[in-house]
């Protein structure tokens, strides 16, 4: 071979290599540039809210307060009714109790009614269950449930996360029935990490012992709040004596104390809010947890959790190289027949295209839950009776 | 006494064959106890997964053809004519040079050159006529010309002129602009089929920010908002825009997804803020850190209840009177945004469309209805986000100022993907869903893993096994070049993998301690094992005495014939 031909080769090749390099890295700084500005923010695209009151009854007024404060606050920092799941026994607008019916309020003032003519309670009365809550989570929900009920969320979603109600030492009571453990939780949060169902969750809790509910969870960047530490109750703020009972809990009154204060525009940290945080205010001992959190705290805006703030991209006319294309030196002139025939190719690559079925049907029922479980109880039944006979044909001969 | 004797033994044999009957019943169920309270788990194929996860099962390939045709009529004046043999093998040299200098042991895109027909060297009927079909298999036309040049045209072929004809030149052009073609693709899949675990958690595609999920359907929901009544807006002619612009598109689309469109018209839809006035232009503005709270979220109904298909919106808002024009700058005496309009990462598109009011006056007979004329800008621009949205990547962009001759990419006149755009789209979302549907395959695995308590139900197991079949089949298709049969299949392997891992019987059993099963059970066995095994105890114990009674007995059994004998003698 040639010297020269060798350093052409060579010459060629570098020039391929950096023409490589060089493309991948222009794009690159171009979506960087785009994002430069979203690189100290979380990179999360949209933001849902799960807010989710777990007592019923006419004296736990106040977490139906607590919920519907959250919902509006949120609402009004720019999160769709879509993107919000409101879990809520709404029991008391309605009540025959409640003096001033349809109608929530959480201040003794009375200047707010937070139940308003636009609230969209998701999951309602008997509906907030445990099951109902990790399904949410998780996305197991059933196949014919509507979309105002599904968690729609992506890995690029940041979630709030506000339960209230009342609790004890690592579970929290939902409506008198049953109760969700911290280890739940975490296991809930864990397989929406496995899934990629969140980029940042803020997880809020306001209840007794509040701190135990967020020990157990271990999936990476999760930020939790709670608003009273293991063996410490947490109080309520003040209540109305026309309405008779407490209106809204401490934690959440002088949190909305805070967030009232922030707008749409608004640069407030979290750290603002937690800075807020003082024991002779809550009478209780308020926690963060945020070891599984990767930014820090004052750098994380309020808005990227309870506001809906999207990235945007200015979109600019490609005129530029519409002409370029037309413009095409040597080729232009060559074949006046030469014209892009669009019809032409999408036919052609419409030809290829598979019929395929989304539906699948799954008409398997033989391990049908139900029916194990069935047979778990006739076994158990009939074990019982036997055991029940044999005790007693025993006690008798003993 | 015998009597009395018998009896007793035979109430001694009646209490044990009780005790024994009760013990059998409490022997034989507690196995069938156990059998039948244990949790259904249908096996799941692991070391299959496991397998997949290193892709050991099948190395997806993107095998790519690229036929050569050179121009036959030029005959060269300094004598030799390059063979084409030497162009394909040189070419096909260079490459793997390349790839080894780059530390990369096998090309993913495994571009093949191919020896093709040569050609007259004029662009004519015959050629344009016989364009591949086949996703995947390009043809290179390469010419001599007096200036290096390579052009993309739309249906699969490029045209390459080169401004020396010989054979060094003509291989540094048809690398260099295959590079420049799919190189950045290369670059893309590696990163997307990178299972390392370190990174798979983290990782993110930067391009991936903006571009939606791949899902089998889209909706797409168009909707016109009107700032009030007064700007005299009552309807839009939508629907023939979408039938004029946006059907090429959806059409060629439709390989890889379908969509579904709908569109609306809200009036008194108000801006939560009141835009920044610019008198000396007698503009009304919007800067860009106000566009992300430009959706009024509260009050403009956007989501649609009626499928669950991922959805996008694209947003056209027509300000009032008082408002208008509404322009995008960044200040006043700034330049306007050129189109008007932004794009929201994986949501949709917003453009702002001001009506000029004198002109609507004037000459149209309905300026109360925004016709095709007025919307044809603003669906050019939807287009342009919805190419972007859809992860359409644009080969200019990417490769615009890096070459050293210009290359030049034909682009459809309707903003549809070209074909070179929709293989390469093929190619990517094909290897996004092979990945997708693999992570949750495994992740579903760890779980079942990890939950002993969980319920693993028979169609769980058919879906996941289905699934990495499906997975196979992709991989295989892939690496015979069946692009969109690879991509359907992978399309079959992500549904039916989401639908086990989103079953709804996969909700584990909350969490259940050792501690609660402790305290089910106890009330009932405690109180059931004491009086068996004291009965039990008893037993054995009478036994022993007995034999120690019978020992006895035969012990003093000579004593007592003795006895006897001593009676007799009496």
């Amino acid at each position: 071979m040639k010297p020269t031909s060798i350093l052409r080769y060579i010459t060629a090749s570098v020039c391929i290599a950096t023409t490589l390099a060089i493309s991948v890295t222009t794009n690159k700084d171009d979506v960087e540039g785009f994002f430069a500005k979203s690189k100290s923010q979380s990179g999360h695209t949209n933001n849902w809210a799960v807010l989710v009151c777990t007592s019923r009854f006419w004296f736990n007024y106040r977490h139906i307060a607590n919920t519907l404060s959250m919902y509006r606050t949120v609402k009004r920092l720019g999160i769709p009714d879509s993107n919000i799941i409101m879990m809520l026994a709404d029991d008391v607008a309605c009540n025959s109790r409640n003096i001033f019916p349809a109608t929530v309020y959480n201040n003794r003032g009375r200047h707010l009614d937070l139940y308003g003519e636009n609230v969209e309670v998701d999951y309602r009365g008997y509906e907030v269950t445990v099951e109902n809550f990790i399904r949410l989570l998780t996305g197991r929900v059933a196949k014919e449930t509507p979309r105002s009920k599904r968690l729609m969320t992506d890995d690029q979603s940041n979630i709030l996360i506000f339960m209230t109600g009342h609790g004890g030492e690592e579970f929290l009571k939902f409506q008198d029935a049953e109760e969700i453990s911290a280890y739940d939780l975490g296991d809930a949060f864990q397989q929406m990490y496995e899934k990629k169902r969140y980029n940042e969750i803020l997880f809020m809790i306001d209840t007794c012992q509040a701190n135990t509910m967020y020990t157990q969870i271990h999936s990476p960047n999760i930020l939790a709040t709670g608003s009273s530490k293991l063996n410490e109750s947490s109080y309520s703020h003040h209540d109305d004596p026309d309405i008779g009972v407490a209106v809204i809990d401490r934690f959440t009154y002088y949190i909305l104390e805070v967030l009232e204060k922030v707008n749409m525009q608004s640069k407030a940290t979290l750290k603002d809010l937690f800075d807020t945080y003082d024991y002779n205010l809550l009478q209780s001992t308020p926690g963060v947890r945020d070891d599984l959190f990767d930014r820090p705290l004052d750098e994380v805006l309020l808005t990227d959790f309870f506001g809906n703030v999207q990235n945007v991209e200015l979109t600019e006319s490609k005129e530029v190289n519409n002409s370029l294309t037309e413009a095409d030196p040597a080729l232009v002139d060559s074949d006046p027949m030469f014209i892009e025939d669009p019809q032409a190719e999408t036919t052609s690559s419409l030809k290829q295209s598979v019929p395929w079925s989304q539906e699948q049907s799954h008409t398997f029922e033989i391990g049908n839950p139900d029916q194990s479980q069935t047979w778990r109880f006739v076994a158990f039944a009939v074990l019982s009776v036997a055991m029940g006979g044999a005790l007693f044909a025993g006690s008798s001969l003993v | 006494m015998p009597t009395d004797r018998d009896s007793m033994a035979a109430n001694d044999n009646t209490r044990r064959m009780v005790i024994l009957s009760v013990w059998a019943v409490v022997l034989l169920g507690l196995p069938l106890w156990w059998k039948t309270t244990r949790v259904y788990r249908a096996e799941l194929p692991y070391d299959s997964i496991d397998q997949w996860n290193q892709w050991k099962a099948c190395q997806p390939k993107f095998p790519i053809r690229v036929n050569l045709h050179l121009s036959e009529t030029e005959q060269q004046q300094s004598g030799r004519n390059p063979e084409l043999s030497d162009v394909t093998q040189g070419v096909t040299r260079r490459f793997q040079e390349l790839n080894t200098a780059n530390g990369v042991k096998e090309s993913l895109l495994a571009i093949e050159f191919i020896a093709g027909k040569p050609w007259t060297g004029s662009i004519n009927k015959d050629i344009t006529e016989h364009t591949s079909t086949v996703p995947g298999t390009y043809d290179f036309y390469i010419s001599p010309s007096n200036v290096t040049h390579a052009s993309i045209r739309s249906q699969r072929q490029g045209f390459i002129q080169v401004q020396s004809w010989n054979t060094d030149h003509i291989i540094d052009t048809i690398v260099e602009t295959s590079s420049a073609v799919f190189g950045s693709e290369e670059r893309t899949i590696r990163q997307l089929l990178d299972t390392n675990e370190d990174t798979q958690g983290v990782r993110k595609v930067h391009d991936q920010l903006k571009t939606v999920k791949y899902a089998p359907g889209y909706q797409l929901t168009f909707s016109l908002f009107s700032g009030d009544a007064s700007n005299g807006v009552r309807e839009w002619k939508m629907q023939e825009v979408i039938h004029a612009y946006l059907a090429p598109f959806i059409k060629t689309m439709s390989t890889v997804s379908k969509f579904t469109i709908e569109s609306q018209i809200q009036h008194y839809a108000s801006l939560a803020f009141t835009p920044q006035m610019d008198y000396s232009s007698q503009e009304h503005y919007l800067t860009p850190d106000a566009l992300p709270n430009f959706i009024n979220a509260a009050e403009w109904s956007l989501a649609s209840t009626v499928s669950s298909l991922p959805s996008l919106n694209f947003l056209t808002y027509v300000p009032k009177p008082s408002e208008s024009p509404l322009v995008i700058k960044t200040g006043p005496g700034a330049s306007k945004s050129s189109t008007n309009s932004f794009l929201i990462p994986r949501w949709g598109g917003v453009a702002i469309l001001n009506r000029d009011i004198d002109r609507t006056k004037r000459s149209e007979e309905h300026p109360e209805v925004i016709t095709v004329q007025d919307l044809e800008p603003v669906m050019r621009v939807f287009l342009t986000q919805l190419r972007d949205l859809m992860g359409v990547t644009d080969l200019s962009t990417t490769t615009q100022s890096s070459s050293s001759f210009p290359i030049v990419f034909h682009k459809s006149l309707n903003e549809a993907p070209t074909t070179w755009e929709l293989d390469n789209l093929l190619r990517r979302r094909s290897a996004e869903n092979l990945v997708d549907s693999l992570a949750t395959i495994s992740s579903l695995a760890r779980l079942v893993r990890k939950t002993p308590n969980m319920v693993v139900l028979d169609h769980i197991q058919k879906d996941v096994t289905e699934a990495l079949r499906d997975i196979g089949r992709s991989c295989e298709h892939l690496s015979r070049q069946e692009y969109v049969e690879a991509l359907a299949a992978s399309r079959d392997g992500l549904v039916k993998s989401e639908t086990a891992f989103f079953d709804p019987t996969m909700v584990s059993m909350l969490y259940f301690p050792d501690e609660h099963k402790y305290a089910i059970y106890m009330p009932l066995f405690v109180p059931i094992s004491v009086p068996l095994l004291m009965s039990l105890l008893r037993e054995v114990k009478r036994l022993k005495e007995k034999k120690k009674q019978a020992q006895m007995d035969k012990d003093s059994q000579g004593h007592d014939d003795h006895d006897i004998q001593h009676d007799k003698q009496e």
